[in-house]
């Protein structure tokens, strides 16, 4: 497992307030998330601790961890 | 004299939309990081939910008591443009939400015969919503380096469009409501 992908597991935890055990790479985050607003507060979170930038268009194709990790590793490496 | 039910209904709408307001603007406030937009969002929605009191009282005041309603303009309107997932896209959604309330208090401001709780109330929460609009160009002039001003305009835009036509679908007892308001039959 990449450095990402822990980091960004560990602060979805952190975010939603579960033991970091619930989040796998297959979980589906909206499985995870009670309201959508916890979506937009995590999406904020991860964009601003791995210093990237994802759009609502970007995210339309995120559905598990693992695409979101996938997102984020894509944004580091074109940086 | 106690306002007639068009008037009851509206003001009580609205009482509903700044409460809605208000709590999206909190959470909003809760989840930014220190700096300027978290102070003026921290402002924006203490505002909002003094102008849900105001309202509150108003209704009272006019005899009546707030109804009890749902927003499903706004129920409607999260489901069609989906969640701001950054900062930009959540302060392009809340130019929006701003334009479109502004508008609406600009309009019922200028019609006739209007009680002068109603007038006072909404003359009171228009010096707040202007600078609401103010300070939301603001802080997006400020992303435009960051995020480019054409992709913000493009999002401010796609919110617009799909604002109109949530607006269209689910507001016109609404409007019916507002037409006779603003014929003087309120
Ligand atoms: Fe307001
Ligand atoms: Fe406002």
């Amino acid at each position: 497992m990449t450095t990402t992908a822990i980091g960004v597991k560990t602060r979805i935890a952190e975010v939603l307030n579960i033991s970091a055990d619930r989040v796998s790479e297959e979980t589906n985050l909206k499985d995870l998330v009670s309201d959508s607003f916890l979506l937009v507060e995590m999406a904020i979170e991860l964009q601003e601790d791995f210093q990237v930038r994802f759009s609502q268009e970007d995210l339309k194709v995120v559905h598990t961890v693992q695409d979101l990790i996938a997102l984020i590793e894509i944004n580091l490496s074109s940086k | 004299m106690p306002i007639s039910d068009n008037h009851h209904y509206i003001l009580s709408y609205y009482r509903t939309g700044e409460i809605t307001g208000a709590l999206f603007f909190g959470r909003l406030a809760k989840i930014m990081r220190p700096g300027p937009i978290q102070m003026d969002m921290t402002k924006h929605f203490a505002d909002e939910a003094a102008h849900a009191y105001y309202w509150t009282e108003a209704i009272r005041r006019l005899g009546r008591e707030p109804l009890k309603l749902r927003d499903s303009y706004q129920d409607q309107y999260n489901e069609a443009i989906g969640i701001p997932v950054n900062v930009m896209e959540t302060l392009a959604v809340t130019q929006v939400f701003e334009r479109r309330v502004i508008n609406a208090y600009a309009r019922h401001e200028r019609a006739p015969n209007l009680d002068p709780v109603v007038k006072e109330t909404i003359t009171k929460i228009m010096e707040d919503e202007k600078w609401h609009i103010y300070w939301i160009k603001n802080a997006l002039t400020g992303l435009e380096s960051e995020y480019g001003k054409d992709h913000i305009e493009e999002t401010i835009k796609r919110y617009w469009l799909a604002d109109k036509e949530v607006y269209a679908n689910t507001m016109q007892e609404h409007e019916e409501r507002i037409d006779e308001i603003m014929k003087g039959k309120g």
